[in-house]
């Protein structure tokens, strides 16, 4: 199973976030676990969050970068959800999420070329996204590189539709070789 | 004094009910003993300024028809025929054993089979009108104690019927013959008849165009006649007047002209069954009790003692909760009005001597006077003492002292509150007065007392010397607002927080210096309206941030309402108000566009 966890606090107002979504929850296997939709109050339910992080062989975590960052409830997912216990040594599962792979698909509102040294944003999309990263190898996770489509809200309906074809495309060869590397 | 003798009796009486009613209210002995003292010292045997007690008393029945009209009109045809086994099993037992009792008793007394019979039958009955505005005044007409006494009372009103047709045939037989009893049947079914028929096709029409002429007193005219009409026409076929008026109520119970009549007959009703009251209390022959003290009182005594053991046992066969027993026998204790007709009727027909009767008027409208007093000895005594050596608060009394939090009120909103203290392991002690509420809690180890939390005794003994909050979660918004100043009287190192009944109440409990206190439907009608939010397409944070602002405004808003008390100021504000809160929404929504279009998508 696919898991795609989807932090976006207005969905309805992002063109960008919800045609790809759309687009993506097409793919085989794929589950979609929206948390602003499902967490509007920041109380998560961490069993329920928990157990499909153990059915996925595949997380995707898709959001705009906010302030450089993670949205909020994505961060307080990881908090609480991301627990020492559940992925790190758990007596009965063993690290839970051991071997999965997973990878960042992201939004953001500048141009690509204003993401590194001496662009407006100094850094690259990738140093922004080391905390995640370096998150995912802790808990044991595979972690690749991170898909991102810049001024999201400047995109055309045919580079949302290439972007959407290049992420589907994207998932669904990771979930092979997870599969693979599963036999 | 003969220029305007109507008026001046009427000037009597409200004068002795103004000046003695809120008298004994303030020393907690109830309004009826209240009325009753009154009719005794304005009587006859007192001061005896008024002296045609009889008509008085007949006039002032009315009272009670107009009560039972009232409670008709609280309960629906379906409601009643559930109730039936409550009403047949608990009514006719009651009336049935009581009655035998007093039969063996009035034989070894010497009477006649006769006139024990007659006797026995009516000292069986209780008094409609004590044990209603008992429950009534108590708040507790519509607890699973109240239903029972009820149905208990409905089954004596319908028991009067045969009862009133026998003494007839008891006394001269030519008066009594077989055809008589049968046309008397067929009167009382055809009258039945007449006013379910009526009830049900005619009134609500009339009522109808009534109502389109606006006119407020002919409103009040037509339902007076109603009532009047079907009460007569119930008497003049040998029926009780007040189940009459009840039929009539319960038929209209379902009318959309239901809640104005209560409005407009209530007040009709408060004051007539105070009349009654006082006439019962004009009409007590104290020179009997001064001749032969010790033989009236010990009847009396008798009586009530009767009636509270059958009582006891009927509570038992119905499996009520022990707690429960002393109130529903206590309630329906005490002789009823009834048995003056009955007996009245007896006397005429030379059935029963006058020497017989009179006694047993005096010990019956004295054994009406011992219901408050019995229910004080209830409230004070015997409840408390439920609520301390029951079993499952007896084991922990000392645990019972210290806990940390005392909640008034375990209705629907207590029970959430005391849920979550209880779910956090915080100990807390409740008080309601509703017994069934707190047999239930009991069963889940909450520590639950009887009683009224206006009493600071109640709160002490409910350990509030050493609790550190109090909640107060009682539904009535004067009640909160009493037990708050009790309690910043008497217990001053509590923090009080409370449940606000509307901004109004919340106001009120700021003056008191209360600050914790929550509007009591605001969170819920925000949860409410923020799922309407989803249903129209908002996303969930979205919608729920939106409820966020709303809250931060109507807090603010309540702030400043607070502060500008007059109530032309606060109309003027809250229309201001939410042309604001629409300012807010708006900047907000624009502030998201933004954020969404130009920024990060």
């Amino acid at each position: 199973m696919i898991l795609i966890v989807f932090s976006h606090p207005y969905p309805h107002r992002s063109h960008a976030n919800k045609t790809i979504l759309d687009g993506v929850s097409q793919t085989e296997h794929v589950i979609i676990d929206d948390l602003y939709q499902k967490y509007p109050d920041f109380h998560i339910n961490i069993s329920q969050e928990q157990s499909l992080l153990r059915q996925a062989k595949l997380i995707i975590f898709q959001f705009p970068l906010y302030c450089y960052n993670v949205p909020a409830l994505l961060k307080q997912w990881q908090e609480v959800v991301l627990t020492r216990q559940f992925s790190l040594d758990n007596e009965a599962h063993g690290r839970a999420l051991q071997g999965k792979s997973t990878m960042a698909v992201v939004t953001t509102g500048h141009k690509h070329r204003s993401y590194q040294q001496g662009g407006d944003d100094n850094y690259s999309l990738d140093d922004f996204l080391r905390p995640l990263e370096q998150l995912s190898v802790h808990c044991g996770m595979h972690y690749h590189s991170p898909l991102a489509l810049h001024q999201a809200h400047r995109a055309t309906e045919t580079e949302l539709t290439q972007f959407t074809q290049l992420y589907s495309q994207r998932i669904e060869d990771l979930y092979r070789q997870a599969g693979q590397s599963d036999e | 004094m003969n220029e305007h003798p109507l008026l001046i009796n009427i000037l009597i009486y409200l004068l002795s009910a103004v000046i003695a009613v809120p008298l004994f209210k303030k020393m907690g002995l109830g309004s009826v003993l209240g009325y009753l003292v009154a009719g005794a010292v304005i009587g006859p045997w007192g001061l005896a300024l008024i002296t045609n007690v009889e008509d008085i008393l007949h006039f002032a029945e009315f009272g009670v028809v107009l009560l039972l009209f009232l409670i008709g009109l609280e309960l629906e045809p379906k409601r009643l025929w559930e109730m039936r086994r409550q009403i047949v099993g608990m009514g006719g037992g009651q009336v049935i054993l009581t009655s035998i009792l007093f039969y063996i008793i009035a034989l070894w007394l010497g009477l006649n089979w006769s006139s024990a019979l007659i006797i026995a039958m009516s000292l069986s009955l209780s008094s409609t009108a004590i044990a209603l505005q008992t429950l009534n005044e108590k708040n507790l007409l519509t607890t699973q104690t109240g239903h029972s006494a009820f149905s208990v009372l409905l089954f004596q009103d319908l028991a009067v019927i045969p009862m009133m047709a026998i003494i007839p045939l008891m006394g001269d037989s030519q008066l009594g013959n077989n055809s008589d009893l049968l046309s008397a049947i067929a009167e009382v079914i055809g009258v039945i008849a007449l006013v379910i028929v009526g009830g049900h096709y005619l009134t609500e029409p009339i009522f109808k165009i009534i109502a389109r002429t606006h006119m407020r007193e002919i409103f009040i005219a037509f339902s007076l006649l109603l009532i009047i009409a079907i009460a007569l026409l119930m008497d003049k076929v040998g029926m009780s007047m007040a189940l009459g008026s009840f039929l009539a109520g319960v038929l209209l119970a379902k009318s959309e002209f239901r809640h104005e009549l209560e409005v407009e007959i209530d007040p009709f009703k408060g004051l007539l069954m105070g009349l009654f009251f006082i006439a019962i209390g004009m009409s007590i022959n104290f020179g009997l009790l001064i001749e032969q003290p010790l033989f009236i009182l010990s009847l009396v005594m008798l009586l009530v003692l009767v009636k509270l053991c059958v009582l006891i046992v009927i509570a038992r066969l119905f499996a009520f909760s022990t707690s429960q027993y002393p109130l529903f026998a206590i309630v329906l204790s005490q002789g009823g009005e009834f048995a003056f007709v009955l007996f009245t009727l007896a006397g005429d027909m030379e059935i029963i001597s006058p020497q017989v009767i009179e006694p047993l008027i005096v010990v019956v409208a004295l054994s009406m006077a011992v219901t408050p007093l019995l229910m004080l000895l209830n409230d004070y005594f015997i409840q408390p003492g439920f609520a301390q050596f029951s079993p499952i608060a007896d084991h922990d009394i000392l645990e019972n002292m210290n806990h940390p939090v005392i909640i008034a009120g375990f209705g629907r909103f207590g029970r959430v509150v005391g849920r979550l203290l209880h779910a956090n392991n915080i100990r807390t002690t409740i008080l309601d007065h509703e017994p069934d509420m707190i047999d239930d809690a009991r069963v889940y180890g909450y520590k639950v007392f009887y009683g009224d939390a206006r009493k600071s005794a109640l709160l002490h003994s409910a350990g509030a010397d050493s609790a550190k909050i109090m909640i107060v979660c009682v539904d009535e918004p004067q009640m909160a607002l009493d037990i708050i100043d009790m309690a910043k009287k008497h217990f001053p190192h509590l923090t009080i927080l409370s449940r606000a009944y509307d901004m109004g109440h919340a106001f009120d409990l700021l003056d008191r210096g209360v600050n914790l206190f929550q509007r009591e439907m605001l969170s819920s009608a925000m949860v409410l309206g923020e799922k309407a939010l989803l249903e129209l397409g908002y996303g969930a944070y979205e919608a729920h941030h939106a409820t966020n602002i709303f809250s931060d405004h109507d807090r603010s808003l309540f702030q400043q309402l607070y502060q500008t008390d007059a109530l032309e100021k606060r109309i003027s504000i809250s229309r201001q108000a939410r042309d604001e809160l629409a300012k807010v929404l708006a900047g907000d929504q624009e502030e998201q566009n933004r954020r969404n279009n130009e920024d990060w998508e």
